[in-house]
């Protein structure tokens, strides 16, 4: 197990360019790679080896950007717009939709580990505010009836 | 190199370019408070408390560079304003029931508000109890910290452990550790850096004088204490005594007032190390074993060693501490010399060091089932306990340590400092090999607090030993990648895992950042030390501590022997 988080690490830091500065790119490679939107503490320990940071490094990097999480997140990260563009023409409601169709509060996974609900700084999507992110898609003008399709959809794999 | 000139507070000042307004004042004699600011650790002007105006803008002197001509106003009406509304938003978020706070009378926040005339705010809140403990050595309470991240960057920077984080970012931002991990977990070496580098009461030591104060009311308990070389050189600062004051006599009669039935001098154990590692080291030299052999004294060295550098545990010194060696005797020998059961002793050792609570309860240091010492306290908590018995200490009448076990050396004194214990062994390496009482007892070229020395000593003619010493765990990491390379030349190396050496550990006096810009605390109480050394005429040399010739004629019988084996050495767990 210990190799293969090894050569992962090693794989992510060689493309990125072993250096401390290719911290964030490689981070965001391992948590895409994770499966589960995160990066875990072994990969942290690793990554911290590897580009020659201090742990504590790592995981500050980890726990700044919304981007990154210390925490294993859904097969679908959902990601609602809390800019200011989203927040004028319906967040609120957006996110309501959202808890209730899913079921879950902001930064809850649901038990099957299939979504996970998150809100984001400003995606760039202001021109079809509101505006949501799942994985690495973006979704936008969004209505109930819209929420509820993406959220099947997705049910049904 | 070159120079810039401006004005701060009417004051002309010249000062290298690129200097800050902060560093610019302090050279002038102007004081602008500071908060998060530590010097060359953390200058990132996060706390904004050093606010001032440059230029007639508003700019934080901890981070503003200097320029030609600049006109630099400290104590402006809108300055003091500002500072006022800064430390009212600091307090905000921090619990300030400062009357039950470890760090009252002592805390840089504290002082700040009065110095800057806060006497009422709109933003007080109450907090519920938040105190836990994250390790056998530290505890902390995040709702006095004041995010000033000080903490996490003498551990990153400084220590090189880099097990503390902050976990977040804006308002929901806190101190914590790696993946919020409770310490134990993480390669915490227990130095406690975190917490004499605290401005507040966020972070403490484990409080064990509780603990203290049962054992010396149980009448069926021999209660004994030892003191660490470097606890006489500080535990005056906390009775208002000029730091660097040596208080030996004074702290004697104090912890027999305490009610302490034997009061000991780790010092002796000191000695005890050198006829044991000296041993080692020549049997290393002349048998060929593993080489450069490295000091084993700093239970945080230890710790950081098994963490970062499992390669080189054959290369430890195979000598327990001082403090655990003391323990070992005390209740072997001394249990045996006085006629007391070995277990209605408890050893209480006073030490400058928070990892020594951590070292006390390694399983692998324990003889016959029995730990060599059972509680460790801080010299915090030691000034803590007097404090509590009402002892006026700074009018204490000088006393002696017990016989025996508190006769020692002026090269256990020095253990203390960085440089010491190297200086000590050399002491007595330097007459075992050339059969003679050498005069020049003393090794200049190991002293002082560069973080990383060599040294190259002719111990007999003919023979030179290679020396390195190294304290702080950046400069540990520096000299032990040289190590791990195999291009370290050096017979001998001594390591101190705290900057400075114990007389700069985690659990001493707490200094705040302004007193330590005009004193350099590490070089007083260093002087303390070898103002020691020089007052112990008679003996300077470890070998010569009659008490310790005693120990091996009648015990031990000879340094590295069997019975040394079993009492006073041990051995390494790899931690990866």
């Amino acid at each position: 197990m210990e190799g293969v988080v090894q050569n992962l690490v090693a794989e992510a830091c060689a493309k990125h360019g072993n250096d401390s500065s290719a911290l964030l790119p490689v981070l965001l490679e391992l948590q895409e790679r994770s499966g589960k939107h995160y990066v875990s503490r072994e990969i942290a320990e690793e990554v911290a080896r590897a580009l020659e940071v201090t742990p504590g490094q790592v995981f500050e990097v980890v726990t700044y950007f919304a981007a990154l999480s210390d925490k294993p997140r859904g097969k679908y990260l959902i990601q609602i717009c809390e800019s200011t563009a989203c927040s004028v023409v319906g967040y609120n409601a957006l996110l309501d939709w959202f808890k209730e169709e899913l079921g879950l509060e902001v930064g809850q996974t649901d038990a099957d580990g299939l979504f996970t609900l998150a809100t984001t700084h400003c995606i760039g999507a202001c021109d079809v505010a509101p505006a949501v992110r799942i994985n690495n898609e973006v979704f936008g003008n969004l209505t109930r009836e819209k929420v509820r399709e993406l959220i099947s959809e997705r049910r049904a794999g | 190199m070159s120079v810039v000139t401006l004005t701060i507070d009417n004051q002309q000042v010249t000062v290298p370019a690129g200097t800050t307004v902060l560093e610019a004042a302090r050279k002038a004699g102007v004081n602008i408070p500071t908060l998060c600011y530590l010097k060359g650790i953390n200058e990132v002007g996060s706390c904004r408390i050093c606010v001032v105006e440059a230029n007639k803008s508003i700019q934080t002197a901890c981070v503003h560079p200097v320029s030609e001509g600049m006109v630099v106003r400290t104590n402006t009406k809108r300055v003091r304003e500002l500072r006022k509304g800064i430390f009212e938003l600091i307090i905000a978020n921090h619990n300030a029931d400062c009357t039950i706070c470890a760090r009252n009378l002592n805390c840089e926040l504290q002082r700040l508000g009065k110095e800057l005339g806060v006497e009422t705010t709109p933003y007080l809140k109450s907090y519920p109890e938040e105190e836990e403990i994250v390790s056998p050595t530290i505890v902390r309470d995040n709702s006095r910290c004041i995010n000033c991240g000080r903490c996490v960057r003498v551990c990153d920077k400084v220590q090189e452990a880099g097990v503390l984080a902050f976990n977040g970012r804006s308002d929901k931002m806190f101190v914590s550790t790696f993946y919020d991990a409770p310490l134990e977990e993480l390669s915490c070496i227990n130095c406690g850096q975190c917490i004499v580098n605290c401005p507040v009461g966020a972070l403490k030591e484990k409080d064990q004088t509780a603990e203290v104060w049962a054992v010396l009311n149980d009448p069926a308990k021999y209660v004994i204490v030892q003191t660490a070389p470097a606890v006489r050189a500080a535990l005056g600062e906390e009775f208002g005594m000029p730091i660097g004051t040596p208080v030996t006599g004074k702290m004697a009669a104090a912890l027999r007032r305490l009610g302490f039935k034997k009061v000991f001098d780790t010092d002796f154990a000191a000695d005890v190390t050198i006829m044991e590692e000296g041993t080692e080291l020549l049997g290393r030299v002349e048998k060929g074993g593993v080489l450069p052999m490295i000091t084993s004294c700093s239970p945080g060295w230890i710790k950081f060693c098994e963490h970062n550098y499992p390669d080189l545990l054959d290369n430890l010194s195979t000598c327990k501490s001082p403090q655990n060696m003391m323990g070992a005797l005390l209740k072997s020998h001394y249990a045996e010399m006085a006629g007391i059961n070995p277990d209605d002793i408890v050893v209480v050792s006073v030490m400058p060091c928070t990892a020594k609570k951590f070292e006390v309860g390694r399983e692998e240091l324990e003889v016959d089932g029995r730990r060599d010492v059972d509680i460790s306290i801080t010299t915090r908590e030691l000034a803590k306990m007097i404090k509590q018995a009402d002892i006026d200490f700074t009018k204490l009448p000088d006393e002696k340590f017990d016989e025996f076990y508190g006769d020692s050396t002026g090269a256990a004194v020095i253990f203390g400092v960085t440089g010491g214990v190297m200086e000590a062994a050399l002491r007595t390496l330097a007459d075992i090999l050339s059969g003679k009482d050498l005069q020049n007892v003393e090794y200049h070229d190991v002293r002082g607090l560069e973080g990383v020395r060599e040294a190259e000593i002719e111990v007999k003619e003919g023979l030179k030993l290679k020396v390195a010493l190294a304290h702080g765990g950046s400069n540990i990491k520096k000299l032990m990648d040289q190590v791990r390379s195999g291009k370290a030349p050096y017979h001998f190396i001594e390591v101190m895992a705290c900057p400075g050496g114990c007389i700069m550990g985690g659990g001493q006096p707490i200094v705040s950042d302004q007193v330590r810009s005009e004193i350099d605390v590490a070089v007083e109480r260093a002087k303390a030390l070898y103002s020691e050394d020089e007052k112990a005429a008679e003996y300077r040399k470890s070998h010569q501590n009659p008490s310790v010739k005693r120990l091996y004629d009648e015990y031990l019988k000879e340094p590295n022997g069997h019975l040394s084996h079993k009492l006073l050495h041990t051995h390494y767990q790899k931690r990866g």
